[in-house]
């Protein structure tokens, strides 16, 4: 999968892409961690339905896998397609945040 | 350029610190807004994750141990959390579960009803029951309470999902039971309501159940009942049967039917009939016993009634047949002495012979008669024997040849060249044999033809009496052998008889194992009487001499004869008949007179008759026997009846014959000239 060539990280067009690949990272089932499961599901529904996928890391089970991509707090979502890898912290209540997070919407400011 | 290039570079660098920046900067924000409560520690020995919140551990152990299953959902009912228990039940795992819309494990048609449980669960608790399908397709029956859950910001829910096998197997259980409780309670509505006594016993026999129309011929409560009723109802002389009856049913698991006396409420016993069938499972075990109970009360009275005019009726026919026995013995004996006298006038034979005739008649009515109430009643009793054909033909023939001489038929008798036996009564035979000769001559024109045919056909003879009589039309046929059915005109009228002789015939024959059937081709064409017996097998038999019947008679020995009869024209026209044949005759007239004159005068026979008042027949004859000299005196018993009993206990008591009145003098005669069998001791 190539990146148009004039692609900004600001592009909005990434909403366009062909396929998402997510991964949230999770500390079994800790309120943030459920939450942020349950935020991010209902909006790859709403934007992104059937281009997606998401992988669900728990962290208590397989700690050694934060080094990867180098998580610290939980949860942690990690954008790995489109590319570039963008990271979006916290438990996804703030969709307009996330949105703008997973470069699906501009920048308001 | 050098400034310009610095400062490019500068902008680059510091877009770059932004860049990096920025994930600190989420981090901290995440913090602030809560939105982070798990952090990953570098340690030496690897990462490590720190929980912010600690103190909800212990209940998430406790979801985790609960034997109910638990699970968080999204809003649109995305399963984000579920515990091993609702895994376990859905027969998936956690893994797989997470992430799957819980509609996706409802069972077909369940999904709407989930749908809108979830969705009104957004605002408050929701309770219901639905059907989950597990992986491999089965269905599991549970309930569900869904609460809304504060997800910070969105809003989502939790459940707590029951299974509800057990308690659905449990349910149905109660309900099969309130089915069966509904059911008894109809079976016991019903049971009541009928007019029938009915009732139920278990598999041991205890009564389980009598209905109230039961109770209320009894009188009893059901705890009475069923506690006492074989004491208090059952008659007790019904009460063994019923019980060793009862018993054998239930040991053998066999239908149960008894006829007992019950206790009505006012004392009255009446007769019921008792059924009773076992209820079995499916493996054959007996589980319980359903039983009716019928009054039969004045069904068994009219019974009664009827056995005992039945009986009645024999008793009459015997009493009548001896009644009128009585006064034909002196007639007979006087016809014979007036033949025996010889030198009557021509007008006087001819009389005489009459009498005689008529006499014989007489007797013979009376003798079938007897027969035919006794065989009636089943008092006849057949003594069998091996005995040949031609034997008991020839008795036949000998009794029927007056009537056929006298209505002038051309008898043909042919029997088979070999000698055939029979195991027969040879006298009862023989009375079968005459009995439809007689018939045939009665039902036949002067001067006709009788053929009698005996054939043998295998391990069968077929006798056929035939005649060129009046027939009979083919509707009579059926009814021939019944008691009293006649033809409708027979030439004899005045010979008619009673009806009996072919009763008598089809008993007689029936008693053998044999048949006997009609065939006519109808009025005017003749009769035809088939009577089929079984043959003895014919082995070769060397033929009993037949000197006894070949030699002359012996010229008759005077003797001294004791003639007893409490009837005095019985006793003094025998004792003159016997004079004329040049004994030396005595008479008594009972008992006592008659063991006087024997002490007295030892006579060489007494001829005794066996029922009078005081000392009868038989005292006598014991008494007689008792003494030295009345061993060898020969005893001759005769009776009105001719009764089979009589003839076993005369001979039995010590009789040495037996006649039956009228005494036919060439009997009597037979009798007196046999070698005495006392006297050759």
């Amino acid at each position: 999968m190539t990146q148009p060539a004039r692609a900004d990280p600001a592009d909005v067009g990434a909403a366009a892409q062909d396929f998402w690949e997510l991964r949230l990272y999770v500390a079994g089932q800790t309120t943030r961690s459920v939450a942020a499961f349950a935020n991010l599901k209902r909006i790859c529904e709403e934007h992104l339905a059937g281009k997606y996928t998401i992988e669900v890391i728990d962290l208590l089970v397989q700690p050694q896998l934060a080094q990867g991509d180098q998580i610290i707090a939980i949860p942690t979502l990690v954008r790995k397609l489109p590319e570039p890898i963008r990271k979006i912290v916290g438990d996804l209540s703030n969709t307009e945040r996330t949105l703008v997070g997973l470069q699906l919407r501009p920048r308001s400011a | 350029m050098q400034d310009v290039q610095t400062i490019e570079a500068l902008a680059a660098e510091n877009a770059a610190l932004r860049r990096r920046l920025e994930e600190p900067e989420q981090i901290v924000a995440a913090i602030r807004d809560h939105a982070v409560d798990a952090f990953v520690v570098a340690q030496p020995k690897g990462q490590r994750v720190y929980a912010l919140e600690g103190a909800d551990w212990p209940y998430r152990r406790m979801v985790e141990c609960m034997q109910e299953g638990a699970l968080t959902l999204a809003g649109d009912g995305t399963i984000l959390f579920c515990n091993a228990c609702l895994a376990d039940l859905l027969g998936t795992s956690i893994e797989d579960m997470t992430g799957q819309p819980l509609g996706a494990y409802a069972a077909a048609g369940e999904r709407p009803a989930l749908q809108t449980l979830l969705r009104e669960a957004a605002h408050d608790v929701r309770r219901a029951e639905s059907v989950l399908r597990r992986a491999d397709g089965t269905q599991v029956p549970v309930h569900i309470t869904v609460s809304p859950l504060e997800l910070s910001g969105a809003v989502g829910l939790c459940a707590v999902v029951t299974d509800l096998t057990e308690r659905k197997h449990v349910e149905q259980l109660r309900r099969m039971q309130v089915t069966l409780r509904a059911s008894e309670e109809r079976f016991r509505l019903m049971a009541n309501a009928t007019p029938a006594i009915v009732w139920s016993a278990d598999a041991t026999g205890a009564i389980t159940f009598h209905n109230q129309r039961w109770l209320d011929y009894t009188g009893l409560t059901a705890e009475e009942n069923a506690a006492q009723w074989t004491s208090r109802v059952l008659h007790p002389d019904d009460r063994a049967r019923c019980e060793r009856a009862w018993g054998e049913a239930l040991k053998h698991g066999t239908d149960y039917e008894i006829e007992v006396r019950n206790r009505r409420h006012d004392g009255d016993y009446r007769w019921f009939l008792t059924r009773a069938s076992p209820i079995r499972d499916a493996a054959g075990r007996i589980v319980e016993w359903f039983g009716s109970t019928t009054d039969i009360h004045d069904r068994k009275l009219a019974e009664e009634a009827l056995r005992d005019a039945d009986r009645r009726k024999d008793e009459f026919l015997a009493t009548l047949a001896h009644e009128l026995r009585n006064p034909l013995a002196p007639i007979s004996n006087a016809v014979q002495v007036l033949n025996v006298s010889g030198s009557l006038d021509p007008n006087l034979r001819a009389a005489c012979d009459m009498i005689d005739r008529q006499l014989r008649h007489m007797v013979r009515l009376i003798d079938d008669l007897l027969d035919a109430s006794r065989i009636g009643s089943g008092k006849l009793e057949l003594r069998r024997q091996r005995v040949a054909l031609a034997e008991v033909m020839q008795q036949a023939l000998e009794t029927s040849r007056p009537h056929v001489e006298r209505a002038g038929h051309a008898l043909t008798v042919s029997l088979p060249a070999e000698p055939v036996h029979l195991n027969a009564d040879p006298i009862r035979l023989a009375q079968v044999f005459s009995n439809l000769i007689h018939n045939a001559c009665k039902y036949t024109e002067g001067h006709g033809q009788i053929w009698v045919t005996a054939e043998r056909h295998g391990a069968e003879l077929v006798v056929r009496v035939k005649d060129t009589g009046i027939g009979m039309p083919p509707q009579h046929l059926p009814r021939v052998f019944e008691m009293f059915s006649q033809g409708d005109s027979g030439p004899e009228r005045s010979q008619g008889g009673l009806g009996i002789g072919l009763a008598v015939v089809r008993g007689l024959v029936e008693m053998h194992g044999s048949s006997v059937a009609a065939h006519s081709a109808g009025s005017g064409q003749g009769s035809e009487f088939v009577v089929r017996l079984p043959a003895f097998p014919e082995e070769p038999v060397v033929q009993p001499s037949t000197a006894e019947a070949a030699d002359a008679r012996p010229a008759t020995t005077p003797r001294r004869i004791l003639v007893v009869d409490d009837r005095p024209d019985n006793a003094e026209s025998l004792a003159l008949l016997l004079r004329l044949g040049g004994n030396e005759v005595e008479t008594a007239h009972d008992g006592a007179e008659a063991l006087a004159v024997a002490e007295r005068w030892r006579p060489d026979v007494v001829l005794l008759d066996l029922a009078m008042p005081k000392v009868d027949g038989y005292e006598v004859c014991r008494r007689i026997r008792e003494r030295p000299w009345g061993r060898r005196t020969r005893l001759i018993a005769q009776t009105g009846r001719g009764c089979d009993d009589d003839h076993q206990r005369t001979g039995a008591a010590g009789f040495d014959g037996h006649l039956v009145k009228p005494v036919d003098i060439t009997q009597l005669q037979k009798l007196l000239d046999h070698p005495f069998a006392h006297s050759s001791d």
